[in-house]
């Protein structure tokens, strides 16, 4: 068991969501990330009014990929924690994950992520070890002077080049802005992403995307992928 | 590039389970050299005459590989029933060796299967002419200095390896008298690294129900 009073005074979670998955979906991923957070503070930014957390609702602004860092900036803004740690609703997190604390200075990423495709026969787990934004611990403070310099160079949504438009710390050489430092850390149980028709991913991809080279039918803590997929069907 | 198949076997195998094997090999379509220590009706099948152990195995890969006009060799074993989607895989590099680890063992008896990450001989892939020097190598080695326990069956496992995931998995049939040691309790394995991704279940993706059916299973093969 953690002693959650040594590390979530110093967090908060910043929850985006487009409102776009089904109610038994995000209840299912509701219920995982409450039980994983515990007593950490929750600020969720979401098109719609949600029971969860403090909540803001930013309206229909459209579901994008810049708007996802754009609730974010405004969750990270209206919190007071020294560290944030994004959360989304396709994504089952373990109370291990927000456990860590980056280095100084540095924005870190869980890479003991793993996908589980909606359509995929049969269904498995499998991981690339990429940095992905629902699974990043950062510095406040610093995040925010990194999205306001990515927003203040590139202030219409239409002047942004969208494919660098990614995780901090992946693409600041190709935005022209001040580069950020990341790392990679495993939690210790791993946390998992639903690749699903709903996910703005699935959109540019669709069932295209190659599962990663590591797979596995079961992970620790949360079993099997067979049925781990049923939170979502 | 042509794809093809070794098969090896030592006779003593469970006749319900190397007739399920080869049923399911054939359809593949790739060409199978088989060698056995008795004569079998199978591929293009040559009798190596030797006594059953880790150095007349050995021998007959290489007899396989000699006797293969395929550039690229699938390995198959007398008590493994390979999916289709394994022979789909194709190396892109010739001097590595790949271990298709979506493996998932079953119990003969009970049909109990179980999944864990494991690179076997078994799920091998290779460009032929890197095995022909890897076993010409091994089994002059073994014949000079006797076999060496420190080294793995498995090529490439001290030295690099790539490793794939066909789509759906081959099952290892444990029926208790194979070559390597069953384990079914995750105790059992002193470095737990080495069971990495531990599943036990009564189903096999793409296999169906196990549990209590495996000889239905077995028999079902046409």
């Amino acid at each position: 068991m953690y002693n959650k009073t040594n590390f979530m005074n110093d967090l908060t979670i910043i929850y985006y969501s487009a409102n776009t998955v089904s109610p038994y979906f995000f209840e299912n991923t509701k219920k995982a990330l409450l039980k994983a957070i515990g007593e950490i503070p929750l600020i969720s930014v979401s098109h719609k009014p949600m029971d969860l957390g403090k909540n803001i609702c930013v309206g229909d602004i459209g579901r994008s990929n810049i708007n996802i860092y754009k609730q974010l900036l405004i969750g990270a803004k209206e919190a007071d924690t020294e560290y944030i740690a994004t959360a989304e609703d396709d994504t089952l997190y373990h109370e291990s994950h927000f456990k860590h604390r980056p280095a100084q200075g540095l924005f870190g990423y869980n890479i003991n992520r793993w996908s589980l495709f909606t359509w995929s026969q049969p269904p498995i787990f499998s991981n690339r070890g990429r940095m992905t934004l629902n699974t990043l611990i950062a510095p406040r403070k610093l995040l925010i002077e990194a999205l306001e310099e990515r927003f203040a160079k590139y202030p219409k949504d239409e002047m942004i080049p969208l494919k660098f438009w990614g995780e901090v710390g992946r693409y600041e050489k190709y935005l022209g802005v001040t580069v950020q430092l990341t790392e990679q850390f495993q939690s210790e149980m791993p946390i998992i992403m639903f690749n699903h028709p709903e996910s703005l991913n699935y959109d540019q991809q669709g069932e295209r995307k190659k599962l990663g080279d590591e797979r596995l039918y079961s992970l620790p803590y949360w079993g099997k992928a067979s049925e781990i997929v049923k939170l979502y069907q | 590039m042509t794809k093809g198949i070794v098969y090896y076997t030592d006779n003593r195998c469970d006749k319900t389970v190397w007739t399920a094997v080869q049923k399911q090999l054939k359809p593949c379509g790739l060409p199978i050299v088989s060698v056995s220590l008795e004569p079998i009706d199978f591929g293009e099948n040559i009798v190596f005459n030797g006594k059953r152990g880790r150095l007349t195995m050995f021998k007959q890969i290489l007899a396989g590989l000699e006797n293969s006009r395929s550039d690229i060799i699938f390995f198959a074993e007398h008590d493994v029933l390979y999916h289709p989607s394994h022979f789909e895989f194709a190396p892109s590099k010739k001097n590595a060796f790949y271990y298709n680890e979506n493996r998932w063992r079953v119990d003969l008896k009970t049909g109990q299967a179980l999944f864990y990450l494991c690179p076997s001989t078994s799920g091998l892939c290779a460009h032929k002419n890197l095995l022909l020097e890897y076993y010409q190598d091994r089994v002059a080695r073994i014949e000079k200095e006797g076999y060496d326990h420190k080294e793995n069956y498995e090529p490439g496992l001290k030295t690099g390896y790539e490793k794939w995931m066909s789509k759906y998995p081959n099952i290892d049939i444990r029926h208790g008298r194979n070559l390597t040691q069953s384990r079914w309790k995750q105790e059992q394995f002193k470095d737990k690294n080495t069971c990495l991704g531990w599943t036990m279940a009564d189903e096999v993706p793409g296999w169906g129900v196990t549990k209590g059916r495996f000889d239905d299973i077995l028999r079902g093969i046409k």
